[in-house]
């Protein structure tokens, strides 16, 4: 096993692997750029690699800087969490080079899996459905034909891209011809590849995805499937373990395409197997050869630390792990909450947080790197917490995430929490009745009251009134403004 | 009793201020500070728990209750005309801190409402700045590349 373990990422990923990694009695060492050289997890680590400044491309995306450090500290292993370099495959190929291993995929794997056209033929090799698309860099006349003739809505895709960014859903061919150069663009700044493909759009498409684990030998273990269908703008909001609209059977045969996909590269690490669920049919969509920002859920269901599992497998520690000792217990939601302000279309909401209470209780996980005091900036994403959850059913998983929810404090910018925890409420939600494309349409309501309430403090304030002063304080609200229905046996 | 304005997003409601309560519209509010914290209690006796009151800018408040933060601004009818002015001009300014990516106009350029001017890059997200009104872009403040703060005067716009 290693004695050095180098964090290369920040925020809640960083706080969530130096806890596995101490957990274990390794040294931890973490990169950390200016903003956030006082944050949680550069606090908690035994060493930091400073990168000077505060843009990610020049801090957290400076590969050779971070890999020269880490050759001078004799750091043995990097894990680099998700986003930034997780899944770039010349960062990995320069740490192999550099004699340190790298805690996922390898380089070639993360290649194959990081264009997502090669991935759809290795799909279609295996014989797993793929969504009808096209291939990679067309002309814009060969890319009209195929949108005349598939049809719309189409997607525009980027083909570096992947969690959910880089896709642009279009109506018509003007919104298409539009779109285009946008989503070009959008490709170039945020993978530096302005290759698109498109692919014909599934409405009220279910996303289902399985966590594999690659032993590197062809060998390819399960950790079940997870169900992120309640999106925004393609990105997740809440995902839950076991996925509650498939049969069990569907989830086998879903876990055997899973693995036979991956196992066609002989896949080594963490990685998830991305499905689109039309109906009773399942298509591949891609692989996302990192550990997902989702993963809480499956570690409560199946009781494992995935991340540990990934420190064994890149150290070539024998897992003493088989497909039948991994058993799921009960059911788990996670809910993202994020700086933005939902009833302003989810603007970006920068700022410092006065205050923040994170919930907690039994069957309750909190992954984040929050405090009274921290900043969320322009520079990263704007990411609070994942509030985690896990109970018997599913029933009672979302009345504890509601509670949960409505025990969260956190005051000076806005957040997504009101919204998620209505969104809980809702009978869409209880009834399984929403797809990938439903919170675009979904307006999660205030109530009147409230609104009511804030234009009279915000008067006084005005006013100069002393009776308004926040006093720090703690204090329990008697109010409430569940809509969820009490029970009523008792 | 003080009247004041209130809104909330475009939405106004004028609320009425006394010593220690309060009226908008059919519903009073009465303030309880009890044991140093502060609590509206509703005409329903309902207890309402302000969390937190911070000045983002002058008669501008973010009221936090319970799980919710509500942004209000307070407008001072002298305020209102200063206001009113800007709107018809058509100053465009960044509604988010952010990096401006791409410029789609130049000075002179006549735009349409709803056509985009600038798009601002922040939180990995690209977000299109729309124009408030018909008009002639007369000039830009900005260049691709700058890093702005929300509330930056980007772009002015004679009304047509």
């Amino acid at each position: 096993m290693y004695s050095s373990v180098l964090v290369a990422n920040r925020g809640e990923i960083a706080l969530r692997i130096l806890t596995t990694l101490q957990d274990h009695g390794i040294e931890t060492v973490i990169t950390s750029s200016d903003p956030d050289m006082k944050s949680l997890p550069t606090r908690r680590a035994d060493k930091i690699i400073h990168l000077p400044g505060r843009f990610a491309l020049e801090t957290y995306l400076d590969l050779d800087l971070i890999i020269d450090k880490a050759k001078d500290m004799g750091i043995q292993a990097i894990h680099p969490g998700y986003g930034f370099l997780a899944e770039n495959y010349i960062f990995v190929k320069k740490i192999e080079n550099a004699g340190i291993d790298f805690i996922g995929p390898t380089s070639t794997q993360i290649k194959i899996f990081g264009d997502k056209v090669d991935a759809r033929n290795i799909a279609n090799k295996v014989n797993t459905p793929i969504i009808p698309g096209t291939q990679t860099n067309l002309e814009l006349d060969e890319l009209r034909e195929f949108a005349q003739e598939i049809g719309f809505p189409l997607l525009i895709k980027a083909t570096g891209g992947g969690g959910g960014r880089g896709i642009r859903f279009v109506k018509d061919m003007k919104q298409f011809e539009d779109q285009l150069e946008i989503a070009q663009d959008e490709a170039t700044i945020a993978f530096n590849d302005d290759r698109i493909y498109l692919e014909k759009f599934i409405s009220n498409g279910r996303h289902v995805e399985v966590q594999v684990l690659g032993l590197g030998n062809g060998e390819v273990l399960h950790f079940g499937e997870r169900d992120c269908s309640m999106q925004r703008k393609n990105q997740k909001l809440i995902e839950e373990s076991p996925a509650p609209t498939i049969s069990r059977a569907k989830a086998e045969e879903m876990y055997n395409s899973a693995i036979q996909l991956v196992a066609a590269t002989e896949y080594e690490n963490a990685g998830t197997v991305e499905f689109l669920i039309d109906n009773d049919k399942y298509y591949f969509m891609e692989v996302n050869a990192r550990i997902q920002v989702e993963h809480p859920v499956t570690e409560m269901v199946t009781g494992e630390d995935l991340v540990w599992r990934q420190i064994q497998v890149a150290a070539g520690v024998d897992l003493e792990l088989s497909q039948n000792d991994i058993h799921f217990r009960g059911h788990s939601i996670e809910a993202r909450v994020y700086a933005e302000n939902p009833y302003d279309n989810f603007s970006p909401s920068p700022g410092k947080i006065n205050r923040i209470r994170h919930p907690i209780g039994s069957g309750v996980r909190i992954d984040s790197a929050m405090e009274d005091g921290s900043e969320i900036t322009t520079y990263y994403d704007s990411m609070i917490s994942k509030v985690i959850v896990h109970s018997p059913n599913r029933e009672a998983a979302t009345r504890k995430m509601i509670n949960t929810l409505e025990n969260y404090r956190i005051t000076g910018i806005h957040t997504t929490v009101p919204y998620i925890r209505n969104l809980l409420g809702d009978p869409e939600f209880t009834n399984l009745n929403y797809h990938t494309k439903y919170l675009d349409q979904y307006q999660g309501n205030i109530p009147e009251f409230v609104f009511d309430a804030a234009r009279i403090v915000a008067a006084f304030q005005f006013d100069g009134s002393n009776n308004l002063k926040y006093k720090s304080e703690s204090a329990i609200s008697r109010w409430r403004t569940s809509t969820w229905p009490l029970r009523s046996e008792r | 009793m003080k009247i004041l304005d209130t809104y909330i997003g475009e939405l106004s409601k004028v609320v009425e201020i006394g010593h220690d309560q309060a009226n908008i519209e059919n519903n009073q509010f009465k303030i309880d500070p009890i044991n140093n914290r502060c609590y509206l209690v509703g005409s329903d006796k309902e207890e309402i728990l302000v969390e937190d009151v911070i000045q983002l800018d002058s008669g501008k408040f973010r009221v936090e209750i319970g799980i919710y933060t509500i942004d209000v601004h307070i407008v001072d009818p002298i305020n209102l005309a200063i206001i009113g002015e800007e709107k018809q001009r058509g100053d465009v300014y960044a509604p988010m801190a952010g990096q401006i990516s791409k410029i789609l106009v130049k000075i002179d350029d006549v735009v349409s409402k709803g056509e985009y001017l600038v798009i601002i890059s922040a939180m990995k997200m690209e977000n299109q700045i729309s124009s408030p009104i018909d008009g002639v872009i007369k000039q830009i403040f900005v260049n691709v590349g700058n890093h702005v703060e929300s509330g930056k005067l980007l772009v002015e716009i004679e009304p047509k």
